[in-house]
């Protein structure tokens, strides 16, 4: 017996006991709906996170002014400045640093008219804005000049300007005091609330010129060991930031006086986060595919279960076969793809439910997960494996019944009532 | 020249727990090309069983079995199946005929295990030769006990067997109806010359027959050929016809 003719067995024997092929398949479904209703979630948590950290920028490493116990053999207070900042980004030794941003951010309370609130205050380095992907949703950053020269402008996030100012777009112009200090209003940020960053968020912070912050906000607060919170250091191809992030390390060494070995500064590599957050949600992902798979192993089990039903109701038809010329491979292709095609049916189907779970699973992420604007969604892959799952689950437990069926005795089948 | 069904002391045993059935005691015979043998005998006599082993659906305990001189013990299930396929057909007292299925897919049935070639004018081909042609879209619930029997009929002569083995093909029928089965077995066996063998306990039955063996307790009682044979005049007759050729 040919494929072709098996395939069409298989259906005729499936159409007439529709309802009873229906049941064992909604396992099937349900069971492929799961995997591919989870994946689609997994992906969308994925791209979601991946997206984030691009808008942080992939490549980007940051100094922080720590001393890491782990990486000291003696004790060592901290030590970074704006100064070395600023030889890491004039350094000729470092080809691969593109852009290098530092700041230096506190509480402040800020009062505008009436209003008055707490906020974290940056004070950045001119290049914060560009370099962060932050952009303008109205007016502009300081300038170069403005920065170094101490300028009393304050650029907004978004979030701060409508608390502070009622709106967006009426922010730009006004006047707030921070601190006891006046700055003037001249740009507020369109970067969204809740966005994963480095420090507070970008969206309920007060932004003024580096040189600013550090000689009239945080005079006392800053030493001549430590005056940023931060070096960002971007590099010129996320391949060469391992290299680079050896060499900045060398350098601040060099400028601080320190053995090989010793730091009393602290790297840390968000790409590193990156990679452990994927680790979390492959392993999120392999939980639920675990439980999908569970559901497909009940599935399976229940057309095991009707096959053998199928193999016992039939067995008068598979002794005429057998009597009429068929071989043990002709009967046990014939169940083998009846089982198969149940299951690829069932499968069909449970993409398509999978493809209305993926839609509750975008709610899921958005709702429960604060994921803003992630989408859960179908790959072709999630097709792909759901299939190779579906079809693997009807040879396996089509498998027995088809052999059973295969090793009928066709004097006894043909006997039977 | 060799027989074609060269059966030689052959016999066959059932084990049932401690206890033995032996069905078969040691029967001996041979059937030429051609002929048509009635087997008769009372019930649990071991016809069924020797037919299924001349149908090669079965293997004897013991003794030997030559069809068309091949030694038939010495093969394997899926040998035994595609000689089935090839040099037998089977018509059964239950027709056998898949239900919700057409009577030319039923009759397609043995070209699915072997030679598939030009499978939908065979099988017309052989529904029409058993007065079945104009009902090749009818399933089986929708046609009547005789008419069955020729759609199981002309599914044992698609392959164009050389032997169709027939275990009690009248039994479920009356009597006119069986006739006309009778009839055209007795058809195929003259036109096409192919070996019939049937099983019947019916003494007008067997007469349609040119030598019938009695089997009793597993061993061949008699074996003649039969005088006053009963012709059926045509397989595809009208009434007339058929009560004239049986009137004596
Ligand atoms: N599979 C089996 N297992 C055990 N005993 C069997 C089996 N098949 C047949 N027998 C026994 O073998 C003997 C012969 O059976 P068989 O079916 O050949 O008789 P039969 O002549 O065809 O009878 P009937 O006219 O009733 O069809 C009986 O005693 C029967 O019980
Ligand atoms: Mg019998």
């Amino acid at each position: 017996m040919n494929l072709f003719e098996a395939i069409r067995v298989a259906f005729v024997a499936l159409r007439t006991n529709k309802l009873r092929s229906l049941l064992t398949m909604l396992g099937i479904i349900i069971g492929v709906g799961a995997v591919v209703g989870m994946l689609a979630m997994g992906t969308g948590f994925q791209q979601y996170l991946d997206s984030q950290f691009d808008e942080l920028g992939v490549g980007t490493f940051y100094v922080l002014p720590f001393v890491d116990s782990n990486k000291a053999d003696e004790v060592l207070s901290a030590q970074l400045t704006a100064e070395d900042a600023r030889a890491i980004a004039q350094a000729t030794s470092l080809p691969g640093v593109e852009a290098v941003v530092y700041e230096y951010s506190g509480n402040a309370s800020v009062v505008a008219g009436q209003q008055r609130f707490s906020y974290a205050l940056q004070g950045v380095s001119n290049n914060f804005f560009a370099v962060n992907n932050h952009d303008l949703a109205v007016g502009r950053s300081f300038s170069a000049d403005e920065s170094s020269g101490g300028a009393r402008m304050a650029v907004l996030g978004r979030e701060a300007a409508t608390k502070l100012f009622g709106s967006v777009n009426g922010a730009v112009g006004q006047r707030l005091t921070a601190n006891g200090v006046n700055f003037e209003v001249i740009g507020v940020l369109a970067t969204k609330p809740g966005s994963i960053g480095f420090g507070p968020d970008v969206a309920e912070s007060v932004f003024v010129p580096y040189q600013t912050a550090v000689t009239r906000l945080f005079r006392n607060q800053v030493t001549t060991k430590i005056d940023v919170n931060s070096v960002a250091v971007k590099v010129r191809e996320p391949s060469q930031i391992d290299a680079t992030i050896k060499q900045v390390e060398a350098l601040l060494r060099e400028r601080h006086r320190l053995t090989y070995q010793n730091s009393d500064f602290t790297v840390i590599n968000l790409s590193t986060f990156q990679q452990q957050a994927s680790a979390v949600i492959a392993g999120f992902n392999a939980f639920l595919g675990m439980v999908a798979g569970i559901s497909l192993l009940v599935g399976g089990i229940g057309i095991m279960n009707i096959m053998l039903v199928s193999v016992t109701e039939r067995t008068r038809e598979i002794g005429l076969r057998k009597a009429v010329g068929a071989k043990r491979w002709d009967i046990l292709l014939q169940f083998l793809v009846e089982a198969l095609v149940l299951c690829l049916i069932g499968c069909f189907f449970g993409i398509l439910l999978g493809y209305l779970l993926s839609f509750a699973g975008t709610l899921i992420l958005v709702g429960l997960f604060q994921a803003e604007g992630a989408q859960a969604s179908v790959t072709l892959g999630a097709i792909a494996l759901a299939s190779a799952i579906a079809a693997a689950i009807g040879l396996f437990f089509g498998f027995f019944p088809a052999l059973q069926a295969s090793r009928l005795n066709p004097i006894e089948a043909l006997r039977t009532e | 020249m060799a027989s074609l069904i060269d059966v030689r002391t052959i016999t066959k045993m059932y084990r049932m727990g401690d206890v033995e059935v032996h069905a078969l005691r040691g029967v001996s015979l041979t059937i030429n090309e051609g002929e048509f043998v009635a087997i008769m005998g009372p019930s649990g006599s071991g016809k069924s069983t020797l037919m299924n082993i001349l149908g090669c659906l079965d293997q004897p305990s013991g003794g030997q079995y030559l069809l068309d001189g091949v030694d038939v013990g010495e093969l394997s299930d899926d040998e035994l199946a595609a000689i089935r396929n090839q040099k037998i057909g089977f018509v059964f007292q239950q027709y056998m005929l898949l239900a919700r299925t057409t009577a030319l897919r039923n009759v397609e049935l043995p070209m699915l295990y072997g030679n598939g070639r030009e499978r939908h004018a065979r099988a017309k081909a052989a529904l029409e030769a058993v007065g079945m042609g104009e009902r090749l879209d009818h399933k089986p619930n929708e046609l009547s006990g005789g008419q069955q029997q020729r759609v199981a009929i002309a599914r044992a002569l698609v392959n164009n067997p050389r032997i169709i083995l027939a275990d009690e093909p009248t039994g479920a029928l009356d009597s006119k109806t069986g006739e006309e089965i009778m009839g055209i077995f007795q058809r195929l066996n003259r036109e096409q010359g192919i070996t019939v063998i049937l099983v019947t306990h019916e003494h007008d039955v067997a007469q349609h027959a040119a030598r019938i063996i009695s089997v009793r307790d597993g061993v061949i009682a008699t074996d003649e050929s039969v005088r006053n044979r009963t012709l059926v005049g045509e397989g595809r007759h009208v009434p007339g016809e058929l009560e004239a050729a049986t009137a004596d």
